[in-house]
């Protein structure tokens, strides 16, 4: 420990030479010499874009958590490109008529990197623990949903049982944040693991060596894995030897490293910088829509202004979404249509194209009708005398300088038309406790997945700020209710995507929010990098990669 | 700040003696150029070519030229009228900043110095533990507790100035009190408090403006330097620090929007440095 | 201090040993003064603490706030939390964060070193700059000093943070000579360095100078040049020293200017380090994390002034000449 930290502090070609021998040095020291031969082996330099709120994927709300643990912890199922269900630890399942009962056979000779076997004890104590009242669980217990509890049936069989229908649940299964830690892990060190390093010991190809916060993760190639997933590019061990990841939350300190060759590929490029990295020398970027929910515009429905569907309206058709995508994104991304990204499966395929149209004319005219005729000395529209003005609040550490940028840009349109939006900076704590409250109109965030099932997260009546969910919309659709509960109870895939397009369908059409843009993941890499490709959630699948 | 008392701490009459950057053409400048930032900052409009928040998405990140003379940002906003309008915010914290800390500052100096000997004491504590850390240390864990803001910063700011100024008050008012002839008022049996207003403030605000006129140049630093952390004024408004926080991303590309706001600072801070400088020399003589 | 120097008759325990612990002692109560007025601070200050332990994108049930009041017993008296907390310090913990969910002494561990390296790097740099600068220009033309006086005004008015972006443009994206982040080895270390410790040379460059040029007339140089010794021998041995001397007493002022300029130097460069860690606190407003800082700067000011007010008389010949008389 001792050594390699000191290691990591020589220049970077030193600390390659210590790691991963030889080897490899003139191919790290040297970006112009012929590459060596081994196409194997190797550290791989990694820049992520977020860090972890925690290194516990049953406890932490970052995705990036789900994306850099991938490699060390593994799931019952695996999800292929197209949304379907491989087996992956768990061979083979059934699923009880009524939807209530998961029933799993494990795979054999899957062991821990400690040694303890992988067995149906293992996948109690992990699901007992994302539900754990102690675990906070942010994102891990809403994809178990409805759970009761965990029957182990035998070392090889066990039975999942859940309270109410939870038909993304086989997905869901497939997810980081569901993965398997360790129950010798769990019992010893179960208040540490969200510190990361040696505490997350998982089944994958890859051990979590140690984690400095706010710098790196260091995570070791495993020696005897050989349990990879249908859905994977190779069997057997990884390829790299290790995975050296830096935390790199600036987007301009991620390029510079890639671009000085500090990292050998670097995750969530800004789209503004892809143009001038292609035209790089041996630099490729690796790119996929991020399925989900796009970065939407959500407008608090249960208060004025924005309870007046034509406000709503008006406003939709007051940005120039195409432009400020264009410009913000340098013509990188494309303007979203619907609440879902057409990626993700279940999407309503109609709103890959446009479903309403800018137009100034169009949204003055509609703020006109909803009473909005007065202007102020500032040129705001007033009623009654009243200012028509939305509060956004915002979590500074929480969105990215783009979506910030973009948030400016549709408040120039907004007061184009007469609008008034204020950007509240708020910490998390006060930002949590005005959402809670319902006390803004407009709230803005992107939520990654792929599964349509998280409509019921952001549209059930059930599902409000401080309540469990992210309805920011706060809206209360008996309609939009209905549907999704019919989908959750639903096991027929075809039945429960057309409820799911429903859905989508009714949201665009009240104007309850409206999305930004479609961000897509690009990685980039240099050339030495091979192999590398983006999963069905658009993370880097680290197992593939090898290094030249 | 503290760079500023640093300074001032050490003996005049060696600064005294240094006159040769501040003979009269050198001390006419700082003056002139301030005079016409205070002109950019009370008529921005004479000088904005375009309107600072008018965001133009098809002109984003060009570079400077005859349209836009500062080049624009990644909303195509013209860095040039954001930076002129941006002048308001950026002085308006500092000026703030300072008074506040100069009044803090007086208040509690006037209470340690002519309270007495324990209130002095404690007081004093205080006053020794805060100038022991930085300024933007303090400023940072007032903004920590108020959150940020325009206002708040200017508060943060202010509130880690007090100390120093206090200090200064507190050393001026003892030297006044123990004079000749504030004991005579005091025989005469006029109450302290007159002899604080009739003596105690006429003889500090001189000091008071010196270190002022300097401390303003570190208020606009720390003001800017909160706002690169994203801490400052709020969107649609913005002061330099901003500026610089919005183009942060973009050096490899555009490094005009970073560079310019940055510039405006550097000159500000040196042409007030500058003026302080002058008075402090014209105070010693 | 000087007369403490001057009381120097064999005892048992040796004065300075005394003064030492005297001042340490009075460090303490420093260190406990800025812990208690954070801490109600902190309490007192708007915003949930709840909220803020329980964190983003958590589903904030009633259960899991009264859950997580009673695990953090927010439920006390006030003074009974403040007493918890004091009690915690003693035994070496700082306490939890609420935004990265770890104790604090172990986040903050991790992060110390990188900024101690800058500091010193920087401390290093800037004293040899300015000195370098000092010895060159004292005493000579008007044209000279006048330059070096514009140049020294241009570095204390530079915010380091603009510096750093400008190095980092024409270093680092112009000619690619240097990393532009991190806290990988030397090479990373040169950028944030300079940064840092430009504006600081600019005031310690202006000190020195000063000193040296009001030394000129001392009788000791005089003394030394009167015994036959070189003018560069004079600067070397005597003045140069003379003109470090008050150095010390602004080490509290260098060491706050190194910190603070390390929230911003660290920021821009995206190096790990505590003002990062600072910076990042403050703006999620981890307050724990703020003042767990705050107590640890407070002490480290201690400890730097007290070895500053030891070191001084051994330094200081005319003190030490005092107390061996």
């Amino acid at each position: 420990m001792y050594t390699r930290r000191r290691f990591l502090r020589l220049p970077v070609t030193l600390t390659a030479a210590a790691v991963i021998g030889p080897a490899v040095l003139t191919a790290c020291s040297d970006s112009s010499a012929p590459p060596s031969a081994r196409s194997d082996g190797g550290t791989l330099r990694y820049g992520a874009a977020v860090e972890p709120d925690s290194w516990d994927p049953h406890a932490a709300s970052t995705a990036v958590t789900g994306r850099l643990l991938r490699p060390v912890l593994e799931s019952l199922v695996a999800i292929a490109p197209d949304g379907t269900v491989k087996p992956w630890l768990a061979d083979s399942w059934t699923v009880s008529p009524d939807g209530l009962t998961y029933t799993f056979t494990l795979r054999t000779g899957v062991t821990f990197s400690d040694g303890t076997p992988f067995d149906a004890e293992a996948v109690k104590a992990n699901f007992d623990h994302v539900t754990a009242a102690k675990t906070a669980s942010k994102r891990a217990a809403g994809l178990l949903g409805p759970y009761k509890e965990t029957e182990v049936v035998n070392p090889r069989t066990v039975a999942v049982h859940l309270t109410a229908p939870h038909s993304s649940f086989l997905s869901s299964a497939g997810s980081t944040f569901l993965g398997f830690h360790s129950p010798v892990a769990l019992r010893d060190h179960g208040g540490d693991l969200s510190s990361g390093g040696a505490f997350v010991v998982g089944t994958g190809p890859f051990t979590f060596e140690s984690v400095t916060p706010g710098q790196q993760a260091v995570f070791k190639r495993r020696a005897d894995y050989d349990w990879a997933p249908p859905t994977a590019a190779h069997q057997g061990q990884a390829k790299l030897e290790s995975i050296v990841v830096l935390l790199l939350k600036e987007d301009a300190s991620r390029v510079g490293a890639l671009t000085s060759g500090q990292v050998d590929a670097a995750e969530l490029i800004p789209a503004n910088r892809l143009a001038g990295l292609r035209g790089q020398n041996g630099v490729e970027v690796v790119r996929k829509a991020v399925p989900g929910v796009p970065y939407t515009y959500y407008l608090n429905t249960a208060r004025a202004p924005f309870d007046d569907p034509r406000a709503r309206q008006a406003v939709r058709h007051a940005i120039d979404f195409a432009g400020i995508v264009k410009g913000v994104f340098q013509g990188e991304y494309e303007q979203a249509w619907g609440p879902l990204a057409p990626s993700t499966p279940g999407a309503e395929p109609s709103f890959a194209k446009p479903a309403w149209e800018y137009s100034k004319e169009k949204a003055e005219k509609l703020l006109d009708e909803a009473g909005w005729t007065g202007r102020d000395a500032e040129g705001y529209r007033t009623k009654d005398g009243k200012r028509l003005t939305a509060e956004q609040p915002y979590v500074q550490t929480f969105v990215s300088a783009q979506n910030h940028t973009f948030d400016v840009g549709v408040q120039d349109a907004l007061k184009q038309v007469g609008v008034e939006l204020k950007l509240v900076p708020l910490d998390s704590a006060g930002s949590i406790g005005r959402t809670g409250k319902g006390d803004y109109d407009v709230f803005a965030f992107a939520w990654q997945g792929s599964d349509p099932s998280l409509l019921g997260s952001l549209y059930h009546s059930k599902s409000q700020f401080g309540g469990g969910g992210a309805n920011g919309s706060r809206v209360k659709d008996a309609e939009i209710d209905g549907w999704l509960d019919q989908a959750e109870a639903t096991v027929d895939a075809a039945q429960r995507t057309a409820l799911y397009r429903k859905v989508q369908r009714k949201i665009v059409e009240q104007a309850y929010s409206f999305p930004a843009y479609i961000a897509t993941m690009d990685v980039a890499r240099h050339g030495k990098v091979n192999g590398l490709a983006l999963d069905v959630d658009a993370n880097t699948d680290f197992y593939g990669i090898g290094v030249a | 700040m503290s760079t500023v008392t640093a300074l001032l701490d050490r003996p005049a009459a060696a600064t005294a003696r240094r006159g040769a950057l501040l003979r009269s053409p050198a001390r006419l400048a700082p003056l002139v150029l301030l005079a016409a930032v205070a002109l950019v900052l009370v008529f921005p409009g004479m000088f904005a070519t375009h309107a600072p928040e008018a965001t133009d998405v098809a002109a984003a990140l060009r570079p400077p030229g005859a349209a836009h003379w500062l080049g624009t940002d990644q909303l195509g906003r013209d860095v040039w009228s954001r930076l002129v309008h941006g002048t308001r915010l950026s002085l308006l914290i500092a000026v703030g900043a300072t008074l506040i800390g100069v009044g803090g500052g007086a208040l509690l100096g006037l209470v340690a110095g002519c309270g007495g000997q324990r209130v002095d004491f404690a007081l004093m504590r205080v006053v020794d533990v805060l100038l022991g850390f930085p300024e933007l240390l303090l400023a940072l864990v007032v903004v920590a507790l108020l959150g940020g803001g325009t206002v708040n910063v200017a508060i943060a700011i202010g509130t880690a100035g007090v100390p120093h100024y206090a200090r200064l008050v507190r050393g001026q008012a003892r030297l006044v009190l123990r004079s000749e002839y504030v004991e005579a008022a005091r025989v005469l049996g006029v109450p302290a408090w007159r002899s604080v207003l009739r003596h105690v403030l006429p003889n500090v605000g001189g000091p008071l403006v010196v270190l002022a006129s300097i401390g303003l140049g570190s208020a606009i630093i720390s003001g800017s330097g909160l706002s690169v952390l994203g801490l400052g004024p709020v969107p649609p408004e913005a002061d330099w620090g901003s500026m610089v926080a919005d183009g942060k991303d973009f050096l490899q590309t555009a490094w005009w929007i970073s560079i310019a706001p940055g510039l405006a600072v550097s000159v500000v801070v040196v042409c007030t440095t500058l003026i302080g400088r002058s008075l402090q020399l014209r105070a010693v003589r | 201090m000087s007369d403490r120097a001057r009381l120097v008759p064999r005892r048992r325990v040796p004065p300075w040993a005394r003064f030492v612990a005297r001042r340490l002692a009075a460090g303490l109560v420093v260190v406990w003064g800025t812990l208690t007025v954070t801490f109600f601070a902190l309490h007192l200050a708007p915003g949930d603490i709840v909220d803020g332990l329980i964190g983003p994108g958590a589903a904030a049930t009633p259960a899991l706030r009264d859950q997580v009041i009673a695990e953090n017993g927010l439920d006390d008296p006030l003074l009974v939390q403040y007493g918890r907390q004091l009690a915690q310090l003693a035994s070496g913990g700082l306490g939890w964060s609420y935004q990265l969910n770890e104790p604090i002494e172990r986040l903050l561990g991790s992060q110390l070193g990188p900024t101690v390296e800058l500091a010193v790097s920087a401390l290093i740099t800037a004293l040899v700059l300015a000195v370098l600068a000092a010895t060159l220009t004292a005493g000579r033309g008007r044209v000279v000093r006048g330059a070096a006086g514009l140049a020294e005004l241009l570095m204390v008015s530079m915010p380091s943070f603009w510096l750093g972006i400008i190095l980092l443009t024409v270093f680092s994206y112009r000619l690619h000579a240097l990393p532009s982040i991190g806290a990988d080895g030397p090479a990373a270390l040169v950028l944030p360095t300079l940064a840092l410790a430009l504006p600081l040379a600019g005031v310690l460059a202006q000190v020195i100078r000063q000193e040296l040029e009001s030394a000129d007339g001392r009788p000791f140089v005089l003394t030394a040049r009167s015994r036959g010794l070189g003018a560069t021998a004079v600067l070397l041995r005597h003045t140069l020293r003379h003109a470090l001397l008050p150095l010390t007493t602004l080490a509290g002022f260098v060491l706050g200017s190194l910190f603070g300029g390390a929230v911003l130097v660290e920021n821009i460069f995206t190096r790990p380090g505590l003002g990062r860690v600072l910076a990042n606190a403050v703006g999620s407003r981890d307050l724990p994390v703020v003042s767990a800082l705050v107590v640890i700067s407070s002490a480290a000011f201690v400890l730097i002034n007290t070895l500053v007010d030891v070191l001084h008389p051994l330094i200081d010949p005319r003190l030490r000449e005092g107390g061996t008389a």
